[in-house]
């Protein structure tokens, strides 16, 4: 199988021409093919992850002709695996392959953490990450925090990404009624003193072990004072029809400016639309690949961050062939829309501007990631995606 | 004196007022004001307010007065009852209780903020659940059939593996041809799902709610989230039995878990508050009232969006306390340090203080720097504060 083709909707032309002029968001890959040995060796630092969920098709993306224009210039910068298998768990349950590198059948609306340990546990247990480099922002709900962590033992909370969802987090009812309460009151020195010996003298026998949790009192304390101060901006006033997913890019944005954190992962959801109006679901597909051009331009603006971070992006499934009853697209007739999906790779470690036409699973992404940041995702079944180093 | 002296000695206490006199029929013991804490936090998803408290705690008196004088006319009506059994049969028959299952069940399938159900049929749910004009199972046919469901849940896809996993506890995986043959139905074409004919959305609906398996799961669930434990397999298979026979025999199957040694087993430790829960006792602590449903919404939701939502239920009490909102004295003038301390370990962790807190919170109180406001805050902030 040929490992390199143009990109769908982009001609080798282009593709070459994109390179040239665009130089990089990210740095200019080497020029010697082979992977390091050790993640030392790499400029690969920081990884931003970008689960471009709700069921999207290759169709609507480097299918088509004009909706996704950042993801195609990120393909000429990148790698492209436009044959990446997908399982159909249901959203919840396929996006969580993608972090844990294992496709579990999971319920559709199940609230119950994964068993198997994810990436963001893999490399804060093994790379020693605080909870302030290893974070998740999401779009959709409730369900979606159970992406921090598993219910492996060796593993858990303690090991565990700290998990915003944008849009339940910063909208402006909840923003409003926090500015009805008011701004705490700034405590003077000897109240937080006398506060911290209140705390410390309360015997809870018992309770479970300090251990187990995800955050330290430090790094609590700087999650307290991020939440206040997002609040204040701006992201609670986006509004459109992709506005939950549009949070969640800007959250993701405003975590690397301010945690310069290790791993950021963005799970979008509102693609999904797509069950009833497929006019609405490439909307959102358009929308969204706008936020994600607002996201890179911002990672090529901070010096900390241009030259060493690197982007997946893939979503968990695609959708159904053909439109059902009510003119949109569900999930459930086994094609090949449904069961690939197109996966992009970009980074200063990655080569650039290939097709690999090669299968691969979007349960390669877990064990990529912790192999590029220094670790293996010793429980994934996935493989490290192939011809991806430069 | 440990905390877990302090409750031994407590337990003695209680039942200490429950001594027969002359022989009569040993009562149960009462509840003490811990367990008084967690039975309500369990059945109506919210602490006792100070006045239900005090109501408790004066019922207790009278029973522990009348004990001691045998025989004596008391000219005051029948105190509530202040044991397990009949403190839970109490509640479980207000609506409060009907209204907290029903949102649980709402809950349970995400039909939340801008999915939730607002029809007459819908809002009428707990109302009629407490008056035993309808049961738990029509109650969940109605949330099913409910168009907040439908939008939820677009699609034949999505739909029908919903009503398979959540409502008739089937595995989609394990059971594709079925899921099959519902989609089909629910696009209106005739088939048999699960044994029954069927041609419409609702028949999926219908023919889901009506399996046994339904029953197990969802008895399974509900012992579950009142027991804090799994239930035994046969004792489950013969509660689905007398389900299937007559739904209305849930009310009786609740207040037996209630009263059962499990539940008893789960007063002596802690759970993690969810929270829908956090909210709730914080409002009813702090305030004395419940959330709005505004308030209950976004914090709900502002909480259910992070791992760790421990940092946010610090700001959301620190910005309640600080606000003007609460029923907390914003002076100690005048307040006793020591008893207010006492008050504030009862209240808020449904526990005595050790004499080792009491007297640095005391101190603390009495500081320069200390305020009625900072001893509230350091027990709602607290670990302890969050399991119940």
């Amino acid at each position: 199988m040929s490992a390199q083709r143009s990109i769908p909707g982009l001609d080798r032309r282009q593709l070459l021409g994109g390179m040239a002029a665009l130089g990089g968001v990210l740095a200019a890959a080497p020029l010697v093919s082979g992977m390091p040995a050790a993640s030392e060796e790499r400029k690969t630092k920081r990884v931003v992850v970008i689960a471009f969920a709700g069921g999207v098709r290759t169709r609507e993306t480097f299918g088509s002709a004009d909706n996704v224009p950042n993801l195609k210039k990120l393909a000429e910068q990148g790698v492209l695996y436009p044959r990446m298998r997908s399982s159909n768990l249901g959203h919840y349950g396929a996006a969580l392959s993608m972090f844990t590198g294992i496709a579990e059948q999971r319920g559709i609306r199940e609230n119950q953490r994964g068993d198997a340990p994810t990436m963001f546990e893999y490399l804060r247990k093994d790379l020693s990450f605080s909870a302030g480099d290893v974070w998740i922002a999401t779009s959709g709900g409730a369900q979606q925090t159970n992406y921090s962590y598993g219910l492996n033992s060796q593993y858990g909370a303690r090991f565990g990404a700290n998990t915003l969802d944008s849009d339940g987090l910063f909208n402006a009812e909840f923003r409003d009624l926090v500015a009805r309460w008011g701004r705490p009151k700034q405590a003077s020195p000897a109240e937080s003193a006398l506060l911290a010996k209140l705390r410390s003298s309360i015997e809870s026998p018992l309770l479970p072990d300090a251990q187990g949790r995800l955050n330290s009192q430090e790094s609590a304390a700087r999650v307290e004072k991020y939440i206040l101060d997002e609040l204040s901006r701006g992201t609670a006033d986006i509004t459109g029809p992709n506005a939950a997913d549009a949070k969640a890019l800007r959250t993701a944005r405003n975590l690397l400016a301010v945690f310069k954190p290790r791993v950021v992962a963005v799970v979008l959801q509102q693609a999904d639309i797509a069950h009833g109006s497929f006019n609405g679901y490439a909307e959102i597909v358009r929308r969204n690949d706008q936020s994600i051009g607002e996201l890179v331009a911002a990672i090529k603006a901070d010096p900390e961050l241009a030259n060493s971070t690197a982007l997946f992006i893939a979503p968990e499934f695609g959708r159904d062939k053909d439109l059902n009853s009510r003119r949109g697209l569900d999930h459930g007739d086994g094609s090949d829309d449904l069961n690939f999906v197109s996966g992009l790779c970009v980074g200063p470690d990655f080569r650039r501007g290939l097709v690999v036409e090669d299968e691969v699973a979007v349960v390669d992404i877990c064990p990529t990631v912790c192999s590029l940041l220094g670790t293996d995702a010793k429980l994934a079944r996935g493989r490290k995606l192939p011809k991806l180093f430069a | 004196m440990t905390w877990l002296e302090h409750r031994a000695l407590e337990r003695a206490a209680s039942d200490a007022t429950q001594a027969p006199a002359g022989g009569a029929v040993v009562a149960s013991p009462s509840l003490s004001i811990g367990e008084l804490r967690t039975l309500y936090l369990d059945l109506v998803r919210r602490p006792p307010f100070d006045a239900e408290r005090q109501s408790f705690q004066s019922d207790v008196a009278r029973r522990t007065t009348a004990a001691d004088s045998p025989g004596a006319v008391t000219p005051t009506p029948a105190p509530a009852p202040i044991e397990l059994e009949g403190k839970s049969s109490a509640l479980i028959a207000t609506r409060d209780f009907w209204q907290q299952w029903y949102e649980e069940q709402l809950y349970y399938f995400l039909l939340v903020d801008n999915f939730a159900p607002r029809g007459e049929s819908l809002v009428s749910v707990p109302t009629e659940l407490a008056a035993g004009t309808l049961h738990a199972r029509d109650a969940l046919h109605r949330i099913a059939l409910c168009s907040s469901f439908d939008q939820r849940n677009p699609g034949s896809d999505t739909f029908v593996t919903v009503v398979m996993e959540q409502i008739a506890g089937l595995a989609v995986e394990k059971n594709r041809r079925e899921l099959e043959i519902c989609k089909a139905i629910y696009d209106g074409k005739p088939g048999t799902f699960l044994g029954r004919a069927g041609s419409s959305q609702s028949d999926v609906v219908r023919t889901a709610i009506e399996q046994r398996s339904c029953a197990e799961s969802f008895l399974a669930r509900e012992y579950r989230r009142y027991a804090h434990a799994p239930p035994d397999k046969r004792e489950l298979t013969q509660w689905v039995t007398l389900f299937q026979a007559d739904p209305k025999a849930f009310v009786d199957l609740v207040r037996g878990w209630m009263a059962s040694p499990a539940y008893r087993a789960r007063l002596a430790r802690r759970e993690p508050m969810d929270n829908r829960l956090f909210v709730r006792a914080l409002f009813a602590d702090l305030c004395q009232r419940e959330p709005t449903p505004e308030e209950f919404s976004r914090m709900r939701s502002a909480l259910d969006g992070l791992s760790d939502p421990l940092p946010l239920r610090s700001v959301m009490a620190r910005l309640l306390l600080d606000s003007d909102q609460t029923s907390v004295p914003s002076t100690k003038t005048g307040l006793g340090e020591a008893r207010f301390v006492l008050e504030q370990f009862q209240r808020l962790l449904g526990r005595p203080a050790t004499t080792k807190e009491a007297a640095v919170f005391a101190a603390g109180l009495a500081d320069p720097a200390g305020k009625p406001s900072m001893v509230v805050y350091a027990l709602i902030a607290h670990p302890e504060y969050q399991s119940y």
